[in-house]
């Protein structure tokens, strides 16, 4: 595994970490603070501290550092969690949190100086009581940590490592101590990998270096800067347990073989691979008795040098002296097959790969429609055979499709820390209930929608619920309720955000809708279509546009987002009791049920999200307005008809007549509208085919599928179908 | 002679240095490595660091790291090897 495969693992892990972090701290802030919820976020942050140190991320390394020292000092019991320290958890979390999205390059590292300060005097507030650790502390006076751990950070001299290590002078490990034999493989040090760190970390936990290896440094001469030459023996006291130890190791993989071995028993040679040595170089042993930078040099004899076998580190295995390339793959189990000798729960997977997987079940379920319509037109009578067929293609494709979906938590899990920004930004007290947390969606739609979901909840407690004084004035509590839902409905999931505030002041909204020229002063409206007024490009009912819902975007921004991942939204509201915005997305991008159609000759497909009915007009229902615009009478609403075939330049003028087939689709911008075709052939479930990866973007088609006898079948795009031919709102506008 | 250790000894860095090095030991006087300027220094400078004074003992010539930075007393420090590269006097002061 490659350095930057293994830190991608390390941002994963991180991410995982916060979101458990999260979730205890908000149990605890709830009142269910319990031993397991302190240990669960001391546990994160010190993963998180660990693989920081591993991959030199230094900030965050030195800030999880002491946030973890007073994390540990809660958990010993040395600390109560008082409501103000967890405020100051819960804001330092928040700090890690931007750290994390710094190392992956989203945002820029934050300035941690004024928590950092704050956690440390925290850490320091028990006076000069000395507090007895658990393990070797970097803050704890009988270890070098703290000044070694900041080190890592800013390599500052000042720091004064004798008086650190003053208190070493045991030569030995304590019983019970480890020793750890680290010998970084030949290319270790590839994709910046650096060992070095991982010592730099060790040292953090109060361990020495024991031995250092130089058997396989060569001279100058020979120098290769690509190789790593050099290997460790290093002490860890008694009180650093096994586990923190390999949680510095989590991420080195096969970049170092390891043996971690407690100090007495023999070191498992197996845990590392022999390596290639260049001969008579030196090996450095640092004496029992001397203290880490007392190092003596001893040359090894000859003959072990010759063998490849290191002088330094206990016995050999004699039967095995032959070198090994280091890198080669069977040289040894790697650190992580070490500490995790367990099963495996889970395993992680390229998105590639998965996605390489979807698109060729995809195109199994393509061939097998195509197969089916074979065997069926040259009359062969399978039956039950192409039905299991069938079925199993869908069980297989609901499987690979399964294998994408993620829990909508990890989005939703961003908003409690909006919620408390927000509070401190408006003074508004606001109590946030989330829902449905667990409902599964497709990846990609959950990495898309956490922007405009963002929007919407800062919008509702910015715009939406009123000010204390306000709600208390209306009779209302002082604290405000935003509700966060999300639900599988069928084949869609319905995310819906919610508050207990004001509502939509429709006058003002309509009032603004004209002042911009979004409506025609005398236009008459529902109050649903007022209330969707604020999904207009450029609307915005707020005087002054504030810091934190009108950061120059609008709903509508909201809107083409939900759009543009095949979804919809709406808004309900009711003056004084509150309002609710609910996005229905799609399960899926990659699949979708079709309305199956023909029209000049063509076989086109209508999402069937977007189908309301199919009709043919009565007697009287289709009105004219000019040579090319028509309008049908459906139940009391005049819809426009657009023929998809001059629409989509499929043919010539089509004559819309009371013979003509019209499909009503509901589009997000223009309402319904009904769309004439020549006819209705099946309804099916169609793999979507991307235009733009495959061919070009065109405009009215948003994709394409192929169909089960081979024929391209391109899918409309309704909403961009409405906006290319009239608008109701121009409708709206001439009446 | 002096040569002046740049700022950060990486990868980069490690390649030119190992033949400036060389080279200038091969001139036969003592050769001094400036690390006032170092500010990062990991396992690959290390290690170019400790073959210069191993080669430096082979050929019997003579050097030294002169006014070593906190990056270079810090690698060497945790490493173990302040006294292979002849800063456990640096170090004590």
């Amino acid at each position: 595994m490659q350095h930057d495969e293994i830190q991608q693992i390390f941002l994963l892990e991180c991410d995982e970490g916060l979101d458990l972090a999260e979730r205890a701290l908000l149990a605890c802030k709830d009142g269910n603070e319990d031993a397991e919820a302190i240990n669960s976020i001391f546990r994160a942050v010190h993963s998180i501290k660990g693989g920081a140190g591993a991959f030199g991320f230094t900030p965050l390394q030195s800030f999880t550092h002491k946030f973890e020292t007073v994390l540990q000092q809660v958990r010993d019991g040395d600390k109560p969690l008082t409501p103000a320290l967890l405020t100051t958890l819960i804001r330092a979390f928040d700090v890690l949190t931007d750290h994390v999205s710094a190392i992956k390059g989203q945002a820029e590292a934050p300035a941690d100086g004024p928590i950092s300060a704050e956690l440390e005097a925290i850490a320091d507030s028990d006076g000069e009581e000395e507090v007895e650790p658990t393990r070797p502390d970097p803050v704890i006076n009988e270890t070098p940590s703290p000044a070694v751990a900041d080190n890592a950070a800013n390599d500052d001299l000042e720091i004064d490592f004798d008086d650190l290590l003053a208190d070493l002078n045991a030569p030995e490990p304590a019983a019970g101590g480890h020793v750890i034999h680290l010998r970084p493989t030949l290319r270790a040090l590839d994709n910046g990998s650096d060992p070095l760190l991982l010592i730099r970390e060790l040292c953090g936990l109060g361990a020495i270096v024991r031995t250092v290896d130089l058997v396989a440094l060569p001279d100058l001469d020979n120098f290769e800067p690509e190789g790593a030459y050099i290997s460790w023996e290093i002490d860890v006291p008694a009180s650093v347990p096994r586990t923190m130890i390999e949680e510095i190791f989590d991420f080195v993989g096969e970049a170092c073989g390891l043996s971690i071995h407690v100090y007495g028993e023999e070191p498992r040679f197996t845990d590392f691979p022999p390596r290639p040595v260049t001969p008579a170089a030196p090996a450095v042993e640092q004496t029992a008795n001397a203290v880490p930078d007392k190092a003596e040099v001893s040359v090894p004899a000859p003959a072990a040098a010759s063998t490849g076998k290191s002088v330094t580190p206990p016995k050999t295995d004699a039967g095995s002296p032959a070198p090994v390339p280091a890198e080669a793959p069977a040289a040894g189990p790697t650190p992580n097959a070490q500490v995790n000798a367990g099963p495996i729960p889970t395993i992680r997977v390229d998105l590639d790969r998965l996605d390489r997987l979807v698109d060729t079940v995809g195109e199994l379920v393509i061939t097998q429609s195509m197969l089916a319509q074979r065997l069926s037109g040259a009359g062969v009578a399978a039956e039950d055979e192409l039905s299991q067929l069938e079925y199993l293609t869908r069980e297989l494709q609901d499987c690979a499709m399964a294998l994408r979906a993620q829990p909508i938590r990890s989005v939703f899990s961003r908003v409690p820390r909006i919620v408390r920004e927000l509070e401190a930004e408006t003074g508004k007290r606001v109590t946030l209930t989330v829902e449905g947390e667990a409902t599964e969606l497709d990846k990609t739609v959950i990495e898309r929608i956490g922007e405009p979901l963002t929007h919407l909840i800062r919008n509702a407690i910015d715009h939406g619920l009123e000010k204390i004084e306000d709600r208390i004035a209306a009779g209302k509590a002082a604290e405000g309720n935003v509700r966060l839902a999300a639900e599988q409905r069928g084949g869609h999931i319905l995310i819906s955000v919610s508050d207990d505030g004001r509502g939509i002041d429709r006058a003002r909204v309509f009032q603004k809708a004209v002042d911009r020229k979004i409506v025609a002063a005398d236009a008459r409206l529902t109050d649903d279509e007022i209330d969707n007024l604020i999904f207009a490009p450029g609307f915005s009912t707020a005087e002054q546009v504030s810091n934190i819902s009108g950061r120059g975007v609008g709903l509508d921004v909201v809107k083409q987002a939900i759009q543009g991942l095949g979804g919809r939204v709406s808004i309900s509201s009711e003056p004084g009791k509150g309002t609710a915005f609910s996005l229905s997305l799609p399960l899926t991008l990659a699949i979708a049920d079709g309305m199956i159609v023909s029209c000049g000759g063509e076989t086109l497909i209508l999402p069937l999200n977007n189908v309301v009915e199919s009709l043919q007009a009565k007697p009287g229902e289709l009105k004219r307005l000019s040579p090319t615009q028509h309008v049908i009478n459906v139940r009391g609403s005049f819809l426009p008809v657009i023929p998809l075939i001059t629409s989509l330049g499929i043919g010539e003028t089509e004559t819309v007549s009371e013979q003509s087939v019209l499909i009503v689709v509901e589009t997000e911008s223009f309402g319904q509208i009904a769309i004439q075709v020549d006819a209705i052939q099946d309804q099916r479930q169609v793999v979507i085919k991307s235009l733009e990866t495959n061919f070009r973007p065109i405009t009215g088609i948003g994709g394409a599928t192929i169909l089960g006898d081979g024929r391209i079948a391109l899918i409309v795009d309704v909403e961009a179908l409405a906006a290319a031919a009239h608008s109701p709102r121009d409708l709206d506008l001439a009446a | 002679m002096t040569i002046s250790l740049p700022a950060v000894i990486d990868r980069r860095a490690v390649s030119g240095l190992a033949v400036e090095i060389s080279d200038a030991m091969a001139k036969g006087s003592h050769l001094q490595l400036d690390g006032s300027a170092v500010q990062q220094v990991g396992q690959i400078g290390l290690q170019l660091l400790l073959s210069a004074f191993k080669t430096a003992t082979s050929r019997d010539a003579r050097i030294s790291i002169t006014q070593p930075s906190a990056a270079i007393m810090n690698a060497a420090k945790i490493s173990g090897t302040l006294d292979l590269l002849g800063l456990e006097t640096a170090h004590a002061a």
